[in-house]
């Protein structure tokens, strides 16, 4: 979560990036449960990663995604992008999203 | 959701069209009709435990057909089918398995007890047990074969057992060893309905409402929980089935569907005193599906169906932790619990 958004993986800021068909999520109060229908494994998001995963649903771009994120937390746009690069970066590992038009 | 005769007569106020004994008394009348796990079994073979229905229309049948070992090898023989559970012992030897077939559907096998085959819906179950004592074969098909049915069925289930009390259902969850049992035996003795032992059947049903099934009307209790009880509870309580590491009961006291009110965690408190129970303000979703019992059915449906009902679970039903002190006995946790379980309120259901 600690990668420099200013030196690396810039192009991933600017791909599309999805949710596949077999990823489905729902959200609780204190955390998001995310499920892969491939591996039946389920994975626990906290409030604010599972915010995260909201904003990358509905903008498909990482950079607006931060944006996005940045007004709503009152945060500095690349602390938020800091902090989503690695987020995307664990996703991708665990293949609950896809990534197109770059990579982590 | 299932409107077996039951229910029916519930609402009109009529006797209960239903009783509670073993199918041996019934092996003259041909096939019988039984309610478990939400599902109306049929079959023509003795199973102890069953609840049986005279008439019933339940949201999914069950047929249960005995067969000989020749006959089940012939229904499957599927090389290819994926190994989903395997369960071995302190030898490293397979002590259970199941198998999958998209086709087919699923194996269970367990040494010393029997093999069976569930169709893919989990509409017809073919039992052939292996040579030994009936009741071996028939632990195996209510505790495991049937929670996997019911699954395939469009039910879940939780690792659990359950009393009702005024109509309402209590699950208590916690590692083996922990108590459940016990308690639900002395809930039972204390008055409440024995519900199920170990597993507890779920779903959402047609009114959107949070549903607990029946299980088996069988109780298991460790000898040193069954010490705890005297010569007259243990008659209260029902009749011995078998007895060995675990003596089985059947416990006279069929029961119907009902709302699921409250899930009990289980924990031994190290520290001495009462026991004291604490709700969780935000029930971690996680921890209930870990207590899932039946994994073996890993299509997208089920994972899906399985969230739902496992979200709503942690949504809408009060979760407690009920930390027991080491010296406390079952029979005094019972009451504090029977005390608590009619204290508890849940945000109304849907309308049926």
């Amino acid at each position: 979560m600690n990668q420099s958004a200013g030196t690396h993986s810039h192009g991933v800021l600017d791909a599309h990036v999805t949710i596949p068909d077999h990823v489905v999520f729902r959200s609780f109060p204190n955390e998001t449960v995310v499920l892969n229908l491939e591996s039946g494994k389920y994975h626990g998001l906290n409030p604010t990663s599972g915010r995260m995963l909201e904003a990358l649903r509905k903008t498909d771009v990482p950079r607006r995604a931060a944006m996005e994120l940045a007004t709503e937390f009152g945060q500095p746009i690349d602390r938020i992008l800091n902090d989503l690069i690695g987020f995307i970066s664990d996703l991708k590992r665990r293949g609950l999203i896809q990534i197109e038009d770059g990579g982590v | 959701m299932s409107s077996i005769a039951v229910r029916d007569d519930r609402r009109g106020g009529t006797k209960p069209r239903r009783v509670l004994r073993t199918t041996a008394d019934r092996r003259t009348a041909g096939t019988w009709r039984a309610y478990a796990f939400g599902l109306e079994l049929t079959g023509d073979f003795d199973v102890p435990g069953l609840t049986f229905v005279e008439a019933a229309e339940a949201r999914a049948s069950t047929a249960l057909v005995f067969v000989d070992q020749e006959t089940l090898k012939t229904s499957w023989d599927q090389p290819e089918a994926e190994r989903v559970i395997d369960q071995r012992d302190e030898h490293g030897r397979p002590f259970m398995t199941i198998d999958f077939h998209t086709s087919f559907g699923y194996k269970v096998e367990a040494r010393s007890y029997g093999r069976f085959i569930v169709s893919p819906e989990g509409t017809r179950v073919l039992c052939a047990p292996f040579r030994g004592k009936a009741w071996r074969w028939q632990r195996l098909l209510i505790a495991r074969v049937l929670p996997l049915a019911a699954t395939l069925q469009g039910l879940e289930t939780l690792h659990a057992s359950a009393v009702a009390v005024d109509g309402r259902v209590f699950a208590f969850i916690g590692p083996s060893g922990m108590g459940k049992s016990s308690l639900a035996a002395q809930l039972t003795l204390r008055g409440a309905t024995f519900f199920t032992d170990d597993v507890l059947a779920i779903e959402i049903d047609a009114s959107d409402r949070l549903i607990a099934h029946p299980g088996l009307a069988v109780l298991s209790l460790r000898e040193r929980e069954l010490e705890s009880l005297r010569e007259e509870q243990r008659e209260t309580l029902g009749s011995v089935l078998s007895d060995g590491a675990k003596t089985h009961f059947m416990v006279a006291q069929p029961c119907d569907p009902g709302p699921l009110t409250g899930i009990y965690f289980l924990d031994r408190d190290a520290e001495k005193g009462v026991g004291h129970i604490e709700r969780l303000a935000a029930p971690d979703p996680l921890l209930l599906l870990a207590n899932t019992f039946e994994r073996s059915v890993r299509s997208p449906d089920r994972l899906r169906r399985q969230l739902e009902v496992f979200g709503r679970l942690s949504e809408r039903v009060p979760v407690f932790n009920l930390k027991i002190p080491a010296s406390t006995t079952a029979a005094q946790t019972a009451v504090e619990l029977e005390a608590h379980a009619h204290s508890v309120t849940v945000a109304p259901q849907p309308a049926a």
